[in-house]
């Protein structure tokens, strides 16, 4: 089982270094379809960040309770994310994915990913979602800065930004690793951000 | 020409016995000592790369996780600060290297690293394979090449230096201590010596050796000597004295009283008569070795050395009667 669950792990890995590797090229070549390049390399962050990040207590129901990582809006990664989390267990809690549409009331889940379509909500969701500890996840432009934990953007590769004041105010810890390789970001509400505003 | 051990002075053969006795037994300690510090400088180094290793590997699981390659240079590159790794890389699962770090061309192949968790010693080298783990998962491993033999023969110059270091101080100080230490012992030998050596010298049998007064063996053979020295001087005495009254009585007869060696006819002892007797001081009778054939009329000479010779194998008394030549001419 553990062997089973580790090839395919691996095959996940294979997968990122790959599309890491070569990079700008692959994506390039599959620019017609996007998704299939960038949505795996993103599913498999998803998944990693259920090892860097740390759910209180509180979070879960019982010990052995899901993970749910929650999908509102249009789903971009189809059943590329499910086969990333299947069978996935992280400190004895099962990963489940779960699938909302937009407009749907903000779900019971540890990690919410919210799509491109629910953009212009984000200020809406995250303000029903304030200090329970579900770590937001998006992959649009500014959306840490507006207030989403983490936020993945395509550079020349699949990058994190991290807003570690809201993840601090949900009373989610990142681990130092995690933030060795995101990029840090101050939220646009911040009274340092404001005192620099003129 | 090299002097035999047992011919060298007692001082010298004690310098020499603690010098050697010192010199085994300090490389005896230092060669127990080095073996240790081998054994315990590999398992040290082994265990050191295993540290390194496992620093790295906990820093690189987001890096790897998440095919970071620049984080996972900048992790590689902290290496900088250990002069001793010629070479490491992180590599995922797939096979791929996603961040190295060192001279390239020191880089060996990855097939001579251990497959599993593991160390090798490759052309000096020590090679360490780690995987790297996060919650039981392996996210890739880490390759490790550390230079061995320069921190190996750094120690054993180290060591050598420090060794001849200690053997020459210990040697001086051996030397030293053993100059002192020794003169307890052989002081009362040496003066023993002197003393035989006066006693040799001068025939004077009153001198007497000053370790006599010592509790030790020394002591006890400077008693005996001094024992020995003195019957050997009242004999000499007593020896003196018969020898002297002998030669008055010998001296005080009307005739020669005469010594010669049997084979060649020479005279060894001849007494003061004799000068009267033939006119020759007895020391000319001594001196000249064929005096007695000399001085023999030399009518009776091949007969008396006939039947000299006769009589000395015989070795019964004689009387014999010939004629000598005087040294004013006479005929006697």
């Amino acid at each position: 089982m553990t062997a089973l669950l580790s090839s395919r792990i691996s095959r996940c890995l294979a997968l990122l270094s790959c599309w890491l590797l070569c990079g700008p090229s692959v994506y390039a070549a599959d620019s017609d379809n996007p998704v299939a390049g960038e949505y795996e390399v993103k599913a498999v962050f998803l998944y990693n960040f259920t090892r860097f990040v740390e759910w209180p207590s509180t979070a879960f129901t019982s010990s052995n309770a899901p993970l749910v990582i929650a999908v509102l809006g249009n789903d971009p990664f189809g059943e590329i994310l499910d086969k990333a989390v299947r069978n996935e267990v992280i400190r004895n809690h099962p990963l489940v994915v779960k699938r909302f549409r937009s407009g749907d009331p903000v779900p019971d889940c540890q990690m919410l990913f919210i799509c491109r379509s629910d953009k212009d909500r984000l200020g809406e969701i995250l303000e029903k979602l304030q200090h329970r500890p579900v770590l937001t996840v998006a992959d649009f432009s500014r959306a840490a800065e507006r207030g989403a934990m983490i936020n993945l953007v395509v550079k020349d590769s699949v990058k994190m930004e991290i807003n570690q004041a809201a993840v601090a105010g949900a009373g989610l810890e990142i681990s130092s690793k995690l933030l060795n390789i995101a990029r840090e970001v101050n939220p646009d509400h911040t009274p340092s951000a404001a005192a620099t505003t003129p | 020409m090299t002097q035999s051990f047992k011919d060298f002075p007692i001082q010298r053969k004690m310098l020499l016995l603690t010098l050697m006795i010192c010199g085994a037994v300090l490389l005896a300690a230092a060669a127990a000592m080095f073996l240790f510090q081998i054994v315990n400088f590999r398992y040290h180094f082994q265990r050191d790369t295993a540290t390194l290793g496992g620093i790295i590997a906990k820093n690189s699981t987001a890096a790897l996780a998440f095919g970071d390659r620049r984080a996972a240079g900048e992790i590689l590159s902290s290496l900088n600060a250990k002069p001793s790794v010629l070479y490491a890389c992180l590599v995922t699962p797939s096979k791929t290297v996603i961040a190295e770090f060192g001279d390239p061309r020191k880089s060996l192949s990855l097939d001579r690293f251990p497959d599993a968790e593991a160390f090798r010693f490759v052309d000096g080298n020590l090679l360490f394979t780690l995987p790297i783990k996060l919650e039981n998962k392996t996210l890739g491993t880490l390759y490790l090449c550390q230079d061995y033999h320069h921190g190996f023969y750094e120690l054993l110059r180290l060591y050598s230096l420090m060794l001849i270091g200690v053997l020459i101080a210990s040697g001086i100080l051996a030397a030293f201590l053993s100059g002192r230490l020794h003169r307890v012992i052989t002081n009362p030998i040496l003066s023993l010596g002197e003393t035989a050596r006066r006693v040799g010298e001068n025939n004077d049998y009153s001198v007497r050796s000053s370790a006599a007064d010592r509790a030790d063996e020394v002591g006890v053979l400077a008693r005996a000597f001094n024992g020995m020295l003195s019957r050997i001087e009242s004999q000499d005495r007593a020896l003196t004295l018969s020898q002297q009254k002998l030669k008055g009585l010998v001296n005080s007869l009307d005739g020669v009283v005469w010594e010669r060696d049997p084979e060649q006819f020479a005279f060894t002892y001849a007494s003061r008569q004799s000068e009267h007797f033939l006119g020759y001081p007895a020391e000319e009778w001594i001196a000249n070795p064929h005096f007695w054939s000399a001085v023999l009329h030399p009518e009776d000479r091949p007969g008396m050395m006939t039947a000299y010779r006769d009589i000395v194998r015989k070795q019964e008394p004689y009387s014999f009667e010939y004629r000598v030549i005087a040294a004013d001419g006479r005929e006697l």
